[in-house]
């Protein structure tokens, strides 16, 4: 009985969770409050309206798929605590959405910082590398932490309805 | 029916955006539209939407990861079978 649980269905809603709101803090703190890049902003500079919409319509697009990406999450959620066969894990689940988060800074600030370039996380300085790097580097730790939180995790082994 | 299919079609240009989106101030609507809906639209869609599915194939694959596994495992047990049964 003890081989047939599975934890990786709880990991993965909760890694797909994680990302999606990791996203909505990336969308709403960097490009809405504090207003440190866009969506676009290496590309079209947002140093007029016209540019400042444009970014706005990426903007947009951005959240509508992390919001997805949330909602997918949520749905894979739902799906697994009706089975009998994975363990229902506060810590297992709190690890995943730190791994999440983790996962969301590291691929998106791989892609979109370094390698395409298509905005860094503070636009408007000269030296733009060590704020990308410290976004990097914020994005491992939340995976280190992720990660120790699913190992401690694996010490609960009572599916959903039993664990209370 | 063909109704049916345009209301479809119209609320996917609308979720994408060609129609009814960026429908901004009168006087820089045109020339926001033609920022936007211009020859690197596809690419900027790309470019903007590669790293949500990167997350999503790698979260989705893992949820499926077990059924994945078994199923290979028959696989290959269904090959080392029928190996055996022809030696």
């Amino acid at each position: 009985m003890a081989d047939e649980r599975r934890r990786s269905p709880l990991i993965a809603a909760g890694v797909l969770m994680g990302a999606g709101l990791g996203g909505f803090v990336d969308g709403i703190t960097f490009h809405q409050i504090l207003q440190w890049h866009n969506m676009l902003s290496a590309k079209i500079p947002p140093n007029d309206l016209v540019s400042a919409k444009i970014n706005m319509y990426w903007d947009g697009l951005f959240h509508a798929a992390v919001w997805m990406l949330t909602v997918i999450g949520l749905f894979l959620l739902w799906r697994t605590g009706q089975r009998r066969d994975v363990p229902w894990s506060g810590r297992t689940f709190l690890g995943a959405l730190s791994l999440g988060w983790g996962l969301f800074n590291v691929i998106e600030g791989t892609l979109d910082h370094q390698l395409l370039g298509i905005h860094h996380v503070f636009e408007y300085t000269t030296n733009k590398l060590p704020w990308d790097i410290s976004y990097l580097v914020f994005g491992v730790v939340m995976l280190v932490i992720g990660s120790i939180l699913i190992r401690i995790g694996n010490g609960d082994v009572e599916p959903r309805g039993k664990a209370a | 029916m063909i109704r049916t299919w345009k209301i479809i079609r119209d609320q996917l240009l609308l979720l994408v955006g060609f129609n009814l989106t960026a429908l901004a101030c009168a006087e820089c609507r045109a020339r926001v539209k033609d920022g936007i809906f211009n020859h690197s639209f596809w690419a900027n869609i790309i470019v903007v939407l590669l790293p949500i599915i990167a997350i999503a194939a790698i979260g989705i694959g893992l949820y499926f990861s077990n059924e994945i596994r078994d199923k290979l495992k028959k696989g290959v047990g269904k090959w080392q079978t029928n190996d055996d049964a022809v030696r």
